[in-house]
């Protein structure tokens, strides 16, 4: 079967939505005549017409605000971010109306809306279009947070943001739109607030999601040759967590490895380790261990940026030296 | 909190009690049981003793098989309590009993701080390793010396485990178990008792600053008393001199609550009423010490009774758990053939302990005259971070007024 890129996945959603829900519009910056900062609307404007793509002014929170109303009115608008560092600018829309209307009006009104931003750092775009902010948003309530890791994921998760009556928002990592697989033929997959055990394994759960699921996916092939028995939990929906799915696996192999492209510090890891310290503990067999995002902003130069972003090598470093049963290594833990 | 629904850990029957083996369930999930129903038969180095319950509860399930062997405080049964308010605060306390082995660290083990865990030895355990040890009671203490002081992880006491040539369970398949059951309910064990008298009074002597003090008990106007008493019933409504000694001894520790209570984690906690521990010694080797609770409140009829039935109990290994637990004071006696004066060891987590010499006839001079009097010498061993001498002094010389006057003894004033 031929293989597809994720930018493939993503626009074929799009497409799919536009073409089935007459009430679906894709409004951003760059969207209709230039196809997409990142290429996913490529040809949309002209298959729809610029009543259904519509190119928006440079005014995040503008258009995040005018999609808010376009969902309170009964659309179903996909409101495309450039990118997360610039969804700063609607987080006043964002976390004050998307998120709160459904609540403040005692349940009268829903934002069915969808937010897809770009994020992630690997394609020298520096400081201030890399980041990944999603434990930011996963952080409020009235939002749900989805981070595609799969291209299957990529392909479907939108269907069921859109069919969610209240305000979704969908991270695309920049480095997985050229990155490839093999589509199933189904829409056969979890739902979005499932987390997914990629691969099964008894020995380490490595914790991860969305544009570090491939990287955790190799470390485990290459500890699995040194004879280890590795488990990837892959998180998909960071909002609501699901907190089940993570302890059970913790619980049956004892380890626990985080993986997270974004700064350590009161971050998803960070809350991931605390479910872990609140409802694992006594199934812990070393220290909670976490691989992240270097905590400076993502620098410029190729070599600086790949040395702040968690890579394959360092994850498989030290879930070795998690699995090392002189435990020789935990005494630097403590 | 619910109380409706919860644990029965295995009790302990003393200081000297780290374990227990469960020899014998006689009930099965879903039994309707009354309080005071002995429900299992648990072997300790005492013997085999019955498990009765403390309220009327529906037995949800039963968490032990036949034959385990956990460390006191784990639970064994799951309970459902039926009605009552009177049976909760009793049902705590049957539930709440915790590990008393401080080297067997809890699975509530709280959080330590460097610092706190530089001055104690608390061992370094991943949380699974340690919850594995504790529930195949390894030692973490010998597991960190077997690694050469490693944190210990989940493999090693894996290991550890391996290296035990047969659990419990494999026991129990190989030989037939009634066999096992009837053989412990036919005596106790002889050198684990010793051992476990030894560690106990070891760990006493050496923890328990004890202070002395001895009294001689003028019982002549008791024995007068009592031989009046014995003469007017049948043979077997006759009192011993010991029941009305333990009415009067529970009567004084009344009125000096420092003497009478338990001292745990550098606190004393009085008893607002008198279960008095009786040492009993058991034909063969060995001391048990059944506990007479709410003593003060008994005539020497009633205490007549529960000795008669406790001691018959005693040496043939069927005392009940609820008959070994929470006793505030200890006294033990000589015994008739015995010697004159005797001092014992303070039976911790108690405070005091009252021992009796043999009784016999001394010359006395009282009220001027020399007269022949019965005496008893009475001695006091007591705890000297809780109480001081005038207090020991005061609760003996109060036993002998006591004793001067013992048809109060027969009237229980509450």
């Amino acid at each position: 079967m031929d293989e597809v890129t994720f930018r493939d996945a993503f626009k074929a959603a799009i497409v799919e939505a536009l073409t089935e829900d007459p009430r679906v519009f894709l409004m951003g910056e760059d969207v209709g005549h230039y196809g997409g900062c990142y290429a996913v609307s490529k040809g949309l404007l002209d298959k729809f017409g610029a009543q259904r793509i519509i190119d928006t002014p440079l005014s995040e929170s503008g258009f995040v605000g005018a999609g808010i109303g376009a969902a309170v009115g009964g659309m179903r608008p996909i409101v495309e971010v450039m990118t997360v560092n610039f969804s700063l600018l609607a987080l006043d829309q964002i976390i004050n109306n998307a998120a709160t209307l459904r609540h403040m009006s005692g349940g009268q009104i829903s934002v069915p809306l969808v937010i897809r931003m770009a994020c992630g750092a690997g394609k020298q775009l520096a400081a201030q279009h890399s980041h990944s902010f999603e434990g930011i948003y996963a952080h409020v309530p009235g939002l749900k947070v989805l981070y595609p890791g799969t291209i299957a994921d990529a392909r479907y998760m939108l269907k069921m943001a859109l069919a969610d009556p209240d305000p979704v928002i969908i991270f695309e990592h920049v480095m997985l739109y050229n990155q490839t697989g093999v589509l199933p033929e189904t829409d056969n997959i979890a739902p979005m607030e499932k987390a997914v055990i990629r691969k099964t394994g008894t020995d380490l759960s490595i914790i991860t999601w969305g544009g570090c699921l491939y990287k955790a996916m190799q470390a485990a092939e290459l500890l699995e040759a040194q004879g280890f028995n590795i488990e990837v939990v892959d998180l998909r929906c960071l909002r609501p967590l699901d907190r089940e799915t993570i302890i059970d696996s913790v619980r049956r192999t004892h380890k626990a490895l985080i993986v997270d492209e974004s700064w350590k510090t009161a971050g998803m890891s960070a809350e991931i380790s605390a479910i872990l310290a609140e409802h694992a503990l006594w199934y812990l067999d070393a220290p909670v261990r976490r691989v992240c995002g270097v905590e400076v902003p993502i620098p410029y130069p190729d070599h600086l940026e790949q040395a702040c972003l968690p890579q394959v090598k360092q994850i498989v470093e030290v879930a070795l030296q998690m699995l090392d049963s002189s435990n020789s290594s935990m005494g630097e833990v403590l | 909190m619910n109380n409706a629904v919860h644990d029965l850990n295995m009790p302990s029957f003393g200081a000297d009690m780290a374990k227990g083996t469960l020899v014998e369930w006689l009930v099965k999930e879903g039994d309707n049981i009354k309080r005071g129903s002995v429900i299992a038969v648990i072997d300790t180095h005492k013997g085999a003793i019955d498990l009765d319950l403390f309220e009327d509860a529906i037995i949800e399930k039963l968490l032990l098989e036949e034959g385990q062997q956990v460390t006191v405080g784990t639970p064994i049964a799951r309970l459902r309590s039926i009605n009552s308010d009177s049976t909760i605060a009793d049902n705590q306390q049957q539930s709440a009993q915790k590990p008393l082995d401080s080297t067997e660290p809890e699975i509530t083990a709280p959080h330590i701080s460097k610092e706190a865990q530089a001055s104690s030895d608390f061992v370094l355990a991943t949380p699974a390793a340690r919850a594995l040890a504790i529930k195949h009671q390894l030692s973490l203490q010998t597991l960190s010396a077997d690694n050469n002081n490693k944190i210990i992880t989940l493999a090693m006491v894996k290991a550890a485990l391996e290296q035990i040539p047969s659990s419990p369970e494999q026991e129990r398949t190989q030989g037939p178990q009634k066999d096992k059951a009837q053989q412990s309910k036919t005596g106790f064990d002889k050198n684990a008792m010793r051992l476990a008298i030894s560690e106990t009074v070891t760990r006493s002597k050496q923890q328990i600053p004890h202070y002395y003090l001895s009294q001689r008990l003028d019982i002549t106007a008791l024995e007068q008393y009592l031989q009046a008493h014995n003469a007017s019933v049948s043979a077997e409504l006759r009192i011993l001199l010991a029941a009305p000694l333990l009415c009067a001894i529970a009567r004084t520790l009344m009125k000096n609550k420092q003497l009478n209570g338990v001292y745990n984690n550098n606190t004393f906690f009085p008893s607002n009423t008198v279960n008095l521990a009786n040492a009993i010694n058991l034909r063969g080797g060995g001391l048990v010490m059944p506990v007479i609770r709410d003593a003060q409140t008994l005539t020497p009829a009633l205490m007549m009774d529960l000795l008669k039935q406790q001691v018959a109990r005693a040496r043939n290994s069927s005392l009940r758990v609820s008959e070994l637990t929470d006793g505030s004071c200890t006294v033990t006696s000589i015994g008739d053939r015995g010697a004159e004066k005797m001092f014992a060891v303070i039976y911790p987590p108690q405070v005091a302990i009252i021992a009796l010499g043999s009784a016999h006839q001394q010359v006395m001079v009282v009220d001027g005259e020399v007269q022949i009097r019965s005496v008893i010498e009475a001695s006091l061993a007591a705890d000297h971070r809780v109480s001081d001498g005038h207090i020991g002094a005061r609760l003996l010389y109060q036993l002998n007024q006591q004793l001067q006057k013992p048809e109060q003894l027969w009237n229980v004033e509450i």
